[in-house]
């Protein structure tokens, strides 16, 4: 039975780090750099759905206005700094600049909601566990593992089927080619990023009754993302989704048999990817 | 032009002076102006080797934490189950992150740029988490206390002593470094790779060199801070640690090895203003950070180099007409 329980909680693990990394390896495709404050947005995201539920009484409307303020976040950091830093040869100064983002994210939410390890329970009628037998089961997780899906799925359509999509994907091919075509790619790069932010800060809000929000969350939360894009092969969606559930099993079967290791074989994962295919699983050969 | 020379070796011979007239300071105050003397000076070793991969390898690494919580703890675990003894503490400090960066190098070290800082970041953070869980060695969350004094520099002045020789030594070696063969290599690397290796330079090799060499300055710089304190926690291999040292490198200047220097007093200064007054000092260091990308991008170092351009511009105007100042502009 634990074997099914791990199995369920690696996926909804790996559903909230897909969350996480689509954006991260969007943002990338596009705009060519990693945006350190990722995590940072992500548990931005948590506190807003914390604030609202504690306030308002409402878990639903948290998962709406999470990413809108994500969003808004994104937009105001892109106009005030990072947008200083467009053009070739200063990705390394992006990274940077959103490392120190980051350092600023964690101690204004420090600032903001206290240091305490901050938990909700799940929202009704998600509250009561599932029992098929002797099989007992918290209902949320499967909830979180319906969100990822069905977020996978759009943002799928999006990038297959929309013009939006289209100058996405295009962008991430060649930027020059694509300016010369007269697409304008600042204010694509600027929307991708606001996704990619809200997407983050929409999967912290929805990881909240699973996942406790406390100092050092965001790194921690970053830093598997990092680990996903990079094994899923950076500036993929689909890589992305199957790095994500792939070390979401990596940790809920590794807590299983070997709880002391779990990050070393995460890591350890990561290294033998990196070994096997540098580009990722399906990232493309060396550009 | 006899002038100019002059100029130079005089602010030159100034700018030593100070230095260790600045060095002498710590260890006459004592107390905590010692203790931050020694944290500057710790630091100032660290990022300087960070420099070196930085602003000559071109190698932008987020993972130098590990290597000073390599250092640190090598040192710490050794002094406490065997002994204080600086012959076998301090090479083995050094040696151990060297081993690591080796063999977390045959990998980092394939990608650049973005890639490499984001796998550098994700082996210390490896580091981090093990020093963590791995309690049997590290007493986990609980760090190793008791740390007893190197032997012959329990007294914090001999070992700021230590710590001064170590950085000027390391500033000596490391400048010459740079301007022998294997520097000038490394430098055409970050410049151009594909050229580098067209010449028949095993870039990769001097890279994966200069990697462990970086790793086992900074595991000196964290066994000494590891005696200073007496006290080891998983923190040293947080990710702040390595931000810290970037930031340093990138206060100083990222092309010049005294910036690191600069770099390392003025963070120590502000930081120990600032944290007197606020508990939230990643933002401040944040703040500086974003600071120093946007509008500093040469840090103190490009500073100073556009004021000494300045200078000379200004020189030039004085000698016009004489042949000295034509000729000397045609050398530069």
């Amino acid at each position: 039975m634990q074997y099914i329980s791990a199995l369920f909680n690696g996926l909804s693990y790996g559903m909230l780090l897909f969350l996480l990394g689509a954006g991260l390896s969007l943002v990338f495709g596009v705009g060519r750099f990693i945006n350190l404050a990722h995590g940072g947005l992500f548990v931005i995201g948590g506190y807003v759905g914390f604030t609202v539920l504690n306030e308002l009484g409402n878990f639903w409307l948290g998962i709406l206005i999470a990413p809108a303020v994500g969003a808004t976040l994104g937009v105001a950091a892109d106009l005030l700094v990072l947008r200083r830093l467009h053009g070739h040869g200063r990705e390394l100064d992006q990274v940077l600049v959103t490392f120190g983002l980051a350092l600023i994210i964690a101690d204004a939410t420090r600032a903001g909601w206290g240091g305490d390890i901050r938990s909700v329970a799940a929202p009704a009628p998600f509250d009561r566990p599932i029992e098929i037998g002797d099989f007992v089961y918290p209902t949320y997780p499967l909830v979180i593992i319906g969100v990822g899906l069905l977020v996978f799925g759009l943002l799928w359509l999006l990038l297959q089927r929309t013009r939006l999509g289209a100058m996405i994907r295009a962008a991430a091919g060649d930027q020059e080619m694509v300016q010369v075509l007269g697409v304008p790619t600042g204010p694509v790069l600027r929307l991708t990023f606001a996704l990619g932010v809200a997407l983050a800060a929409f999967g912290g809000a929805v990881g909240l009754p699973r996942q406790a929000l406390a100092p050092g969350r965001d790194f921690e939360m970053l830093l598997l993302a990092l680990v996903v894009v990079v094994i899923g092969g950076l500036g993929r969606i689909e890589g992305a989704f199957w790095a994500a559930l792939l070390v979401g099993l990596t940790d809920s079967y590794g807590k299983l048999f070997f709880p002391e290791f779990t990050v070393a074989m995460i890591f350890g994962l990561l290294a033998l990817v990196l070994i096997w295919r540098p580009e990722g699983l399906l990232g493309k050969r060396a550009a | 032009m006899r002038h100019a020379l002059l100029a130079r070796a005089m602010v030159r011979t100034a700018a030593l002076a100070a230095a260790a007239g600045l060095a002498c300071m710590p260890p006459l105050a004592g107390g905590y102006s010692l203790h931050l003397g020694l944290e500057t000076v710790t630091l100032a070793l660290a990022a300087m080797s960070l420099g070196l991969l930085v602003g000559w390898g071109g190698m932008v690494s987020l993972g130098h934490a590990a290597f000073w919580g390599l250092g640190a703890y090598a040192a710490a675990l050794l002094s406490t189950h065997i002994g204080p003894w600086p012959w076998l503490v301090l090479p083995v400090a050094a040696m151990v992150p060297a081993a690591f960066a080796v063999a977390t190098g045959i990998f980092t070290l394939r990608s650049h740029g973005i890639f490499f800082l984001m796998l550098t970041l994700a082996f210390a953070q490896l580091a981090y988490v093990l020093a963590l869980q791995w309690r049997g060695l590290t007493n986990g969350d609980n760090g190793i206390s008791g740390i007893p004094g190197l032997a012959g520099f329990q007294d914090h002045r001999a070992l700021y002593g230590l710590a001064v020789a170590f950085l000027g030594a390391g500033y000596l070696f490391l400048s010459r470094l740079v301007r022998s063969p294997v520097g000038q290599v490394l430098d055409a690397a970050r410049q151009n790779e594909a050229r580098t290796r067209a010449l028949g330079y095993p870039v990769f090799t001097y890279r994966l060199a200069a990697y462990a060499l970086a790793a086992a300055m900074t595991g000196l710089a964290g066994a000494v801070a590891a005696h200073e304190r007496g006290f080891v926690h998983p923190r040293d291999f947080y990710w702040v640690v390595s931000g810290v040292m970037l930031v340093v490198v990138l206060l100083g200047g990222r092309r010049a090895l005294w910036g690191p220097i600069v770099g390392a007093s003025l963070y120590v200064a502000v930081g120990s203003w600032a944290s007197a007054r606020t508990e939230f000092w990643n933002l401040v260091l944040g703040l500086l950070l974003v600071g120093v990308v946007l509008w500093g991008r040469g840090g103190i170092a490009g500073l100073a180099g556009q004021a000494w351009q300045a200078a000379g511009r200004f020189q030039h105007l004085m000698v016009r007409g004489s042949n000295a100042g034509a000729a000397r502009r045609a050398r530069v």
